[in-house]
């Protein structure tokens, strides 16, 4: 489904990522590991189209996007930023709505919705709320809900956990795999908490400063303390 | 001294210093006196801008203030006041003086922001400034100026238009040595420019950013003075039109199209404005058409303005 | 003393002048707001609307709704082919660019406007339906005015509709708010942008052709009217519809009630307001913390 080859990324001057390559097949769950500062967002950027990288390829579905304009590529692709990106001034529903008229079937993008609700029941009553007003949380739960939505075959979670109430996140883990189970949708989720990437992923890359440092099963990672000794994450309660 | 002129030829902005200062001190005698003297004053006041968006590298809509108060301070003066008219010059620093007051006003208050919200304070404050001096029109005469500045004079002896020019081309190469030395040469000029490629950056080593551009913009300020009294004295008139605020988009033109990122480039700027109006004129009337249809083919395809493609001119 | 007629004939005088700003403002806010162009050349287009108006009515001979009607569409067109082929290059670069290419235009436009029609004044007759006045107190309260208030409140209504209910007008909403996001969603932003240019062009067009019949037709006449535009988007908030229609009612009151005092403290009036703005709240009243690119 996503195949990245040999990614060299810059900001300015200077080298972020170095040579990345990984794979996401059709149906998988895959999250990225590392501290802040070692490329994870700016990987998931690349893949967007928000970053252009210097050389590598980003193949989806077999075709190579890294000259594609944002809009063409995202028509297949669901995004959820780590900084949120909510259109303020628009409320819940309008954020969800406008990012339904950008994939091949908006009406069914919209049907969606509801049943993404109920993993994140907090904000049901809230569409008709304009984006700004809401919580550190509940605007969470709505970026969450846009990229969810989305009828396509590929979307990516950038720290998806972050501010949510721990029950809220046992709902996003479960709502992730359900879509997969119903859709075969794959995932690319890129966290610094392991508790979802160990919980419902298929495999795990580790990155470090920007380079992979790991790529295994959830088991393998904590058999081989891949997680403790290279990526220098503490286990969260 | 032979070596040292070569010397200092070497350095391309040097070169063009010393053309322009060819060009001007021959002028009078390739083209016609009132035309010299416009490209004299405009380019001045061109320049003056490009302070602000060279140096400091914002967009500023209020520059005609600082023209307009230069002007009228030193216009006002000479109309006013009963003094000899030998002694009357001093009424020309006293309107630079002004116009820095002005300056140091606008600038104390439109530099607590950047970007439009920079420009637009400063035409707010150009706006007032405009609406103020219209209204006072027993002092300033209104919308319809003052006529008849008397221009002072050397000893007895009365300016002419040629002596004028020479006068004014004197005080033109002192200007525009003094902003060589404080924005291309001194240690200030790499402070400023510094800041102008990260603020954030220069006030976390100490230098106290605001400050920095309020200085920059009172002496941009006193230039667009200079002008401004040039002018008066030039015209004997003081009108609405040097606080209007299509003034602005006139100098902005001027320095954009000549390349505000080259320390001579607003200069050449007006001198080409000024001439393409004058030789267009002679075939129509409709010079603005040519001009703004220039202005944006120019804007499109030189960015950096006419000179700014050259790297080794560029600051 | 003031009677109360004379201070309900100013307050319903300055609504309509606000109404007035109100309407070119929008125009003008949006086009910042959304493509980061700051359009000089709006008052190019005033004087064309009103250009056209003149010619549907004298020329084609049709009345004045059809002159108001062709002024906004015509000028509309104009301004989507002139974002498709000339400003969509302004996009992304240093604001200064986009303002003096369109200062640029504005000369450009207007000097045509000389060519073609001259340096004249032309006069648009107020259309017999709207002549004379609402009597109060001693003196009548001009029913143009009262109309001009009554169309400007329609045509807001109806960008504002426009942009609240239908899929473009949620894009452009939405690129106002976060461009890049919007376009990461899958929305191409480029039909959005020209719709913008395109209406804010139309409300300058259709802003001169009503304006028309109060100051006479001439190719510098929207020249004065879009510096008080400027003030009144940075008080209303660059980039908010809704502000500049609030900004530009309390400028049209402003310059009303203080030119009692002189007509060119009303206008120094707006620009001390604005400075105030800038110095307690520059994002405006209505602004929305800095966009996301």
């Amino acid at each position: 489904m996503l195949e990245i080859q040999d990614l060299d990324v810059f900001y300015g001057g200077t080298q972020v990522l170095f040579g990345v390559s990984l794979t996401v097949k059709k149906g998988e769950i895959v999250s990225i590991l590392g501290r802040n500062g070692a490329g994870k967002s700016t990987l998931l950027k690349s893949v967007v189209g928000f970053v252009t990288p210097k050389q590598g390829s980003i193949k989806v579905d077999g075709k190579d996007i890294v000259h594609w304009p944002l809009e063409k590529r995202t028509k297949g692709i669901g995004y959820q930023p780590d900084t949120k990106r909510l259109f303020g001034t628009l409320t819940a529903f309008e954020n969800i709505r406008v990012s339904a008229l950008g994939t091949k079937n908006a009406k069914a993008t919209m049907g969606n919705v509801e049943g993404i609700l109920n993993y994140f029941h907090p904000i049901k009553g809230m569409m008709n709320r304009r984006a700004a007003t809401l919580s550190g949380g509940e605007q969470q739960m709505l970026t969450l809900t846009r990229a969810l939505a989305r009828e396509v075959g590929l979307i990516l979670l950038d720290e998806p956990s972050a501010g949510l109430a721990p029950a809220i996140r046992d709902n996003l883990a479960q709502a992730v795999t359900d879509q997969r189970d119903k859709s075969g949708c794959s995932f690319l989720i890129v966290e610094q908490e392991i508790n979802i990437p160990l919980g419902i992923s298929d495999r795990i890359y580790g990155l470090l400063n920007g380079k992979i440092a790991f790529e295994g099963t959830p088991k393998e990672a904590v058999e081989t303390k891949a997680i403790e000794d290279i990526l220098m994450i503490s286990k969260k309660g | 001294m032979l070596t040292a002129c070569k010397k200092y030829l070497t350095n391309n902005v040097n070169k063009s210093i010393v053309i322009v200062i060819i060009f001007l001190a021959i002028s009078p005698f390739i083209i016609p006196k009132s035309i010299a003297m416009d490209i004299l004053i405009f380019g001045l006041l061109a320049m003056s801008y490009g302070i602000i968006q060279g140096h400091i590298g914002q967009v500023s809509f209020g520059h005609a203030a600082l023209f307009g108060t230069g002007a009228y301070v030193t216009g006002l003066l000479l109309y006013y006041v009963d003094i000899p008219s030998s002694a009357a010059w001093i009424f020309f620093p006293a309107g630079v003086v002004g116009a820095v007051i002005v300056a140091l006003g606008m600038g104390a208050l439109s530099l607590r922001r950047r970007g439009a919200y920079f420009a637009l304070t400063n035409l707010a404050l150009l706006q007032l400034i405009y609406f103020i001096v219209l209204q006072v029109k027993g002092l300033t005469g209104g919308d319809d100026g003052k006529w008849g500045i008397p221009a002072p004079t050397f000893g007895s002896i009365p300016v002419t238009p040629e002596s004028l020019y020479y006068l004014y081309f004197v005080i033109f190469l002192v200007c525009l040595f003094l902003m060589k030395r404080m924005f291309l040469d001194s240690p200030n000029a790499l402070v400023l420019h510094a800041i102008k490629q990260d603020e954030a950056r220069a006030e976390s080593l100490g230098y106290s950013v605001y400050r920095e551009m309020l200085k920059a913009y009172a002496l941009s300020g006193a230039f667009a003075g200079v002008a401004g009294a040039m002018y008066a004295i030039q015209m004997q008139y003081v009108g609405m039109s040097y606080l209007h605020w299509s003034l602005n988009g006139t100098v902005i033109i001027m320095a954009m199209l000549g390349g505000v990122n080259v320390f001579i480039g607003p200069f050449l700027g007006a001198a080409i404005l000024i001439a393409l109006k004058d030789v267009i004129s002679m075939y129509t009337v409709h010079w603005q058409l040519i001009v703004g249809i220039l202005v944006m083919v120019v804007i499109l395809g030189l960015r950096e303005g006419i000179l700014g493609r050259f790297k080794s001119l560029r600051f | 003393m003031l009677s109360s007629s004379v201070i309900v004939s100013l307050f319903l005088s300055g609504l309509a002048t606000g109404m007035v700003y109100a309407l070119l403002a929008g125009g003008l806010t949006l086009i910042f707001g959304l493509l980061g162009v700051i359009n000089f050349a709006h008052y190019a287009f005033i004087a064309v609307g009103a250009y056209i108006a003149l010619e549907v009515l004298d020329a084609a001979g049709l009345n004045f709704w059809a002159a108001l009607a062709i002024s906004l569409i015509g000028v509309g067109l104009i301004g989507f082919l002139l974002e498709r082929t000339l400003i969509s290059r302004l996009y992304g670069q240093n604001p200064a660019i986009s303002l003096i290419f369109t200062f640029g235009l504005a000369m450009a436009v207007v000097e045509l406007l000389r060519m073609v029609k001259g340096t004249a004044f032309y006069h648009i007759a107020v259309p017999s339906a709207l002549v004379g006045g609402v009597p109060m107190g001693d003196a009548a309260f001009p029913t143009y005015r009262i109309f001009l208030l009554v169309i400007g409140a329609v045509l807001f209504f109806g960008v504002w509709a426009f942009l609240q209910k239908t899929p473009t007008g949620l894009i452009i909403r939405a690129a106002l708010c976060d461009r890049g996001m919007t376009r990461a969603c899958g929305v191409g932003v480029t039909t959005a942008f020209a719709m913008t240019f395109s209406i804010g062009l139309a409300l300058a067009g259709i802003g001169g052709a009503l304006m028309a019949p109060m100051m006479g037709v001439f190719p510098e006449m929207g020249a004065e009217i879009l510096i008080v535009c400027f003030a009144v988007i940075v008080i209303g908030g660059m980039g908010s519809f809704m502000g500049s229609l609030v900004a530009g009612l309390i400028c049209g009151l402003l310059s009303s009630f203080i030119t009692l005092v002189s007509p060119q403290m009303a206008m120094a009036s707006i620009f001390i307001f604005m400075a105030l703005i800038l110095a307690v709240r520059p994002i405006g009243l209505f602004g929305e913390v800095g966009r996301v690119d």
